[in-house]
């Protein structure tokens, strides 16, 4: 029998609701989870978050590269909404499995069994994350054309 | 009743190119650069295969080349021209049948007129930077293809995705690069989706060598009726064609809407409709079944309206009556069809349309049959029906007749519902974008709303 032009869709019923308004980005890409928290006091900032597949590390910093003040020894406020997110957004499996997450898969089936496994700070600037996030919102301002697209036969 | 029974039987020479296909396949799962004899063999048959055509010559100095490790871009497309020949003669043969079978007459042929302008230089040189990223990717393979040697194309895609002239390669680009990225690199190289990974590498290669610029159009006027939209999208991108009867110069032909707009993975419930608010005639118009009324659009010779959003509403029309009329088995009423690029032909793009009706649902595992006993029987490619439609199997369980798409997929044929009648109620895909459209107060909350937000205030200080 020949093959499908298509591959299984077995993680359509994983994502839930995303909540855009306070993490308006989360994506998982180059052996990360990351992501953008709007800060809740001032419009103009956002804190960038990232957790490190493997180490499970951690970091959040504002876009302006300065340290996050919830950031002790533990993932801050900011860095739970983005896993909670990429939970929504990915679905828990997924999630799990891109940060090669340690220990016994079957115990891990929520949020704060992935916080719990946690690394330790590592301090990277946020510029990486941060021009990703602006790369995504630059979707939202290009150009399409009512020209054929026979290739997106392919994506449903 | 030779439909559908009659449609099932695949013949055994195209039962041959599948397996020629996978065999050319496997060269891209190990990569070009690690060729064993049995694959260099494939190569050979190929070049049997395409004796006495138009490819004879380039493909056997193309092997030629690529067997004693001289690896130049222009060698790799010309095997992309050959993959892609050989899926555009199954396509014609699969179209043939199918047309014979529902008493449709065979299509002419088309001749697409390009334009005499050259695309500019910035164009040529971004797709030999494709040409050049997907030829070390043949090389590699995807068995030992890692996100090392996809990361630094991201530069180049972003600049395809600026040029309008390059939106279908944008398109194209966009969904096979997201693809690989989340799945590389592979852990299991027998779990890779080859087929679909080979077709996507070829339609990009394809999409290098093509002509940028579209053919030469007519401007046309006329009454549009439209009958269905088929909704495609990854996570960057979303775009329908809508299919309709176009009357114009006392005929009625088969048309093409095609509309698309960029957007992001957060945007993935109704709001995708928002993105399309200058489409807002045409979803009224459809969600209403209301004539459109057009004017001077132009028309490319394939049958795909390039239009603007302009328009006004007209009389009702029936749109299940109407589907009927023409796009039942042995209709009497003719039609001008839309046809598909030759450059363009694949099983995947085959979307004949049809209407149904007298059809027992038979359920069936995880999908459903329509039967009509001993005449045979048609699953719904529930694999096409986006998850944004406002089609599902439970609505089609209950229908009584169907307008959709006959596809090809798997070796299978199978129906995809645009639109569904359960008694006299329609539902169909994209009916609800006028409304949701018309709700101008939700954008604000939307994602889109939002996003946009933040856009204006973090992008230009970036």
């Amino acid at each position: 029998m020949p093959d499908s032009s298509f591959v299984g869709s077995s993680q359509k019923n994983a994502t839930t609701k995303r909540d855009v308004k306070q993490v308006p980005f989360v994506e998982l890409y180059n052996h990360r989870v990351q992501g953008v928290v709007s800060s809740g006091s001032d419009i103009e900032r956002v804190y960038v978050s990232f957790f490190e597949a493997g180490t499970l590390d951690f970091y959040c910093s504002t876009n302006n590269n300065r340290p996050c003040g919830g950031l002790g020894g533990y993932p801050c406020k900011h860095l739970q909404a983005v896993m909670k997110e990429a939970i929504a957004a990915y679905g828990i499996d997924q999630v799990i499995n891109y940060l090669k997450v340690p220990g016994d898969l079957s115990q891990i089936t929520s949020l704060n069994d992935i916080i719990n496994r946690r690394g330790t700070v590592k301090k990277e600037p946020a510029s990486e994350v941060f021009s990703r996030f602006l790369n995504y919102l630059r979707y939202l301002e290009l150009q399409t054309a009512n020209s054929p697209l026979p290739e997106m036969s392919w994506f449903v | 009743m030779a439909f559908p029974g009659a449609l099932h039987q695949i013949s055994e020479s195209n039962q041959e190119i599948f397996e020629l296909i996978a065999s050319l396949d496997e060269c891209f799962i190990t990569g070009f650069a690690n060729l064993d004899e049995q694959h260099l063999q494939t190569l050979q048959a190929l070049e049997r295969v395409f004796t006495g055509t138009p490819l004879q010559s380039s493909l056997s100095e193309s092997t030629q080349a690529i067997s004693t490790n001289e690896f130049v871009d222009k060698h790799f497309a010309v095997i992309a021209t050959v993959r892609a020949a050989i899926q555009g003669a199954l396509f014609d043969t699969l179209q043939a049948q199918v047309r014979s079978l529902l008493g449709r007459a065979a299509i002419a042929e088309v001749e697409l007129k390009d334009e005499a302008e050259e695309p500019p230089n910035n164009v040529k040189v971004l797709l030999a930077s494709v040409r050049h990223w997907l030829m070390e990717i043949a090389l590699v393979g995807y068995a030992r293809l890692d996100i090392a040697t996809l990361v630094p194309f991201l530069g180049t895609l972003e600049q395809i995705q600026a040029e309008p002239l390059l939106v279908r390669q944008a398109a194209l680009l966009t969904g096979y690069f997201n693809e690989l990225m989340r799945n590389l690199p592979v852990a299991d190289s027998a779990a890779i989706p080859k087929y679909r990974w080979v077709d996507l590498w070829t339609q990009a290669m394809l999409g290098t060598v093509r002509p940028a610029i579209l053919p030469q159009s007519l401007s046309i006027s006329g009454n549009l009726e439209i009958l269905g939209l088929d909704l495609r999208q990854h996570a960057n991108l979303v775009s329908f064609t809508a299919y309709g009867l176009l009357n114009a110069n006392n005929q009625t032909q088969l048309v093409r809407v095609n509309q698309s707009a960029y957007k992001v993975d957060a945007i993935n419930n109704e709001q995708i409709w928002l993105l399309f608010a200058n489409a807002d005639i045409l979803f009224d118009a459809f969600a209403q079944n209301r004539v459109l009324q057009i004017k001077d659009v132009p028309l490319l010779p394939n049958g795909d309206l390039l239009w603007q959003g302009q328009g006004e509403l007209g009389e009702n029309y029936n749109l299940i009556k109407r589907a009927a009329e023409f796009f039942a088995e042995n209709t009497g009423h003719s039609l001008i069809y839309s046809t598909v690029a030759a450059s363009d032909r694949h099983p995947i793009q085959i979307a004949e349309p049809i209407y149904l009706s007298n059809y027992q649902v038979v359920k069936n595992d995880e999908n459903i049959v329509l039967s009509w006993g001993d005449a045979g029987e048609l699953s719904i490619a529930k694999e096409r029906i986006s998850s944004l439609s406002e089609l599902n199997l439970d609505i089609i369980a209950k229908s009584q007749q169907i307008f959709g798409l006959l596809r090809f997929d798997a070796g299978k044929w199978s129906v995809q519902p645009l639109a569904v009648a359960v008694k006299n109620k329609i539902t169909s895909t994209g009916q609800t974008a006028a409304s949701v459209i018309a709700k101008k107060d939700s954008i604000k909350n939307s994602v889109v709303g939002i996003l946009q937000e933040r856009s204006s205030r973090l992008l230009r200080k970036g």
